[in-house]
């Protein structure tokens, strides 16, 4: 069936919990941002085609489809020399409406491939083999490829559409860990290292977007100087009656005092200063 | 992904007058995407970019979307495995075959194929719904019903499967807001198992605000423990 393996990637994230995070789809021990590298040759080879070919010829990530090397397999994974990481060497292709031609970039991915992203791209290139055949054969026989309606027309549609199929799931995918990741950082609390059961599920790229956004945030908060990750409910009193969870030591300095947080010790805190340790289960709120 | 000093490319003339650069959230649409775009009618193809993009990253409008529909063939295709009983790898005019609903509606669109009532809103379901809509199964029959519902409704040109839709809807809406205050949380378990994705939503919705109420009337601690960091962690000694 056509464009059907990343729907097995959104699947996976839908059978999941709301709100958590599963192991990113991609093998552990990989140490290079996929998507960067990624996006970072496209725009390369774009600026290229716009400088020194036809404008028209340059295409957006859209139309780009990764591709294996002459002998239509996936190239062995090759060990690099600098980093000792796995590396696979992925021509990229362009394709255009009016003529199909064809420019190869190389791409380094020093990344091992999981096996379900694997069979993504493996789809991916066979529908875009049988998507340049077609068109090669309606040129052949003459036909004007834009206007054209034969059988051949038809079938490349389909491969066509099940190549923006793909991309769709993918991004999907990617999108939607993003904003979970997002949530994280303003659930648990800014700048706070994760726990390691949750770290361990980011991807590179993701780990680095959390520490990025977290960043951000806490700049932009520190220009407005204004707190704006509190409860959005105005309390009732500013201060309310919490219980350390686990040693925090003594070296911290809240706003309006400096109090040496011992276990199981009762303090009065001021509720924005308590909040954040709250968040991250390392004191209780008592009620009264 | 067009970075700012660059000039946006002007597409030369096309068939009809679309707009050279459509900006949608991260990417934009470029020539090649226009391709196979062009037998469409013009109000057509906005409506559709309109609907389709708002949801593009959507989980459950891509799960909606998987969703087989059975359609016929008008043009034949070449170099596609889609029918199951052709020797060859291609499609015959007048085939009769069950496609995903995203390709569907794009070939439905190019007046490739036509598509016939799925089998989720057949008479049997449609008899089921009349006697008594709030036992009927319908997360067995899709479990995006409602949504899906809605998405072939205008494709295959059938009235009565919105008022179908809108009928059942009505009367499971009221069932499962009643149970989802009334019923213990051991017995709803199998009535649970016949709701759709969105009916499952509501529910969960409305136990959540019965909480909510419940913890606001008995007070009790405001700020928690982040749920996603799971239960509580042993302290390290």
């Amino acid at each position: 069936m056509h464009g059907r393996k990343a729907y097995e990637l959104v699947k996976e994230f839908a059978s999941g919990e709301k709100g958590h995070l599963k192991i990113f789809n991609v093998e552990e021990g990989s140490n290079v941002n996929f998507w960067l590298v990624l996006s970072g040759c496209i725009t390369r080879q774009r600026n290229l085609c716009k400088r020194r070919l036809n404008p028209v010829l340059a295409m957006s990530p859209c139309s780009v489809i990764l591709h294996t090397d002459e002998s239509g397999k996936f190239p062995e994974s090759r060990k690099s020399s600098s980093s000792g990481a796995h590396c696979i060497v992925v021509p990229v292709i362009f394709y255009t409406p009016g003529m199909m031609k064809c420019l190869r970039g190389v791409l380094f991915l020093p990344f091992i491939w999981n096996e379900l992203f694997e069979r993504v791209i493996e789809e991916c290139n066979e529908h875009h083999n049988a998507l340049q055949s077609l068109i090669r054969k309606m040129q052949e026989e003459g036909l004007e490829v834009q206007t054209a309606r034969t059988a051949d027309h038809y079938g490349a549609l389909i491969h066509h559409l099940s190549l923006i199929r793909n991309k769709r799931c993918l991004m999907a995918y990617v999108y939607n860990r993003a904003e979970i990741i997002r949530d994280l950082a303003w659930k648990v609390g800014l700048l706070h290292e994760l726990p390691r059961e949750i770290q361990e599920k980011f991807s590179d790229s993701e780990e680095q977007y959390f520490k990025d956004h977290s960043k951000s945030l806490k700049l932009y908060m520190s220009q407005l100087s204004l707190d704006v990750n509190v409860d959005m409910v105005p309390p009732k009193d500013p201060y309310i009656k919490v219980r350390v969870l686990e040693d925090l030591g003594s070296g911290i300095i809240l706003s309006d005092k400096f109090a040496n947080f011992a276990r199981h010790s009762m303090h009065f805190l001021k509720r924005t200063d308590a909040e954040q340790y709250i968040a991250r289960g390392l004191m209780e709120e008592l009620t009264s | 992904m067009r970075s700012s000093g660059q000039k946006p490319i002007t597409i030369p003339a096309f068939p009809f007058n679309f707009p050279s650069q459509i900006t949608i959230p991260k990417f934009t649409i470029d020539k090649f995407f226009l391709l196979f775009w062009f037998s469409e009618p013009k109000e057509k193809l906005r409506d559709k970019l309109r609907t389709k993009m708002a949801n593009y990253y959507n989980i459950d409008d891509i799960l909606t979307e998987e969703e087989f529909v059975p359609v016929v063939f008008h043009k034949a295709a070449n170099g596609v495995i889609i029918d199951p009983s052709s020797e060859t790898n291609s499609v015959e005019q007048g085939a009769k075959v069950e496609l995903p609903l995203w390709l569907a509606q794009e070939l439905y669109l190019r007046q490739a194929v036509s598509i016939s009532v799925p089998a989720c809103f057949n008479q049997k379901t449609r008899l089921e719904i009349q006697a008594d809509a709030a036992c009927v199964d319908l997360k067995s029959r899709s479990p995006f019903f409602y949504e899906f519902g809605c998405k072939i409704a205008p494709l295959v040109g059938d009235k009565t499967v919105e008022v179908l839709l809108l009928s059942a809807f009505k009367i499971r809406y009221k069932e499962i807001l009643t149970k989802a205050y009334t019923v213990a949380y051991t017995a709803a378990s199998k009535f649970l198992t016949l709701l759709t994705k969105e009916e499952t939503n509501l529910y969960e919705a409305a136990q959540s605000s019965m909480a909510a109420f419940k913890k606001w009337r008995m007070g009790g601690p405001r700020l928690q423990r982040a749920s996603v960091l799971g239960r509580k962690r042993k302290p390290i000694e």
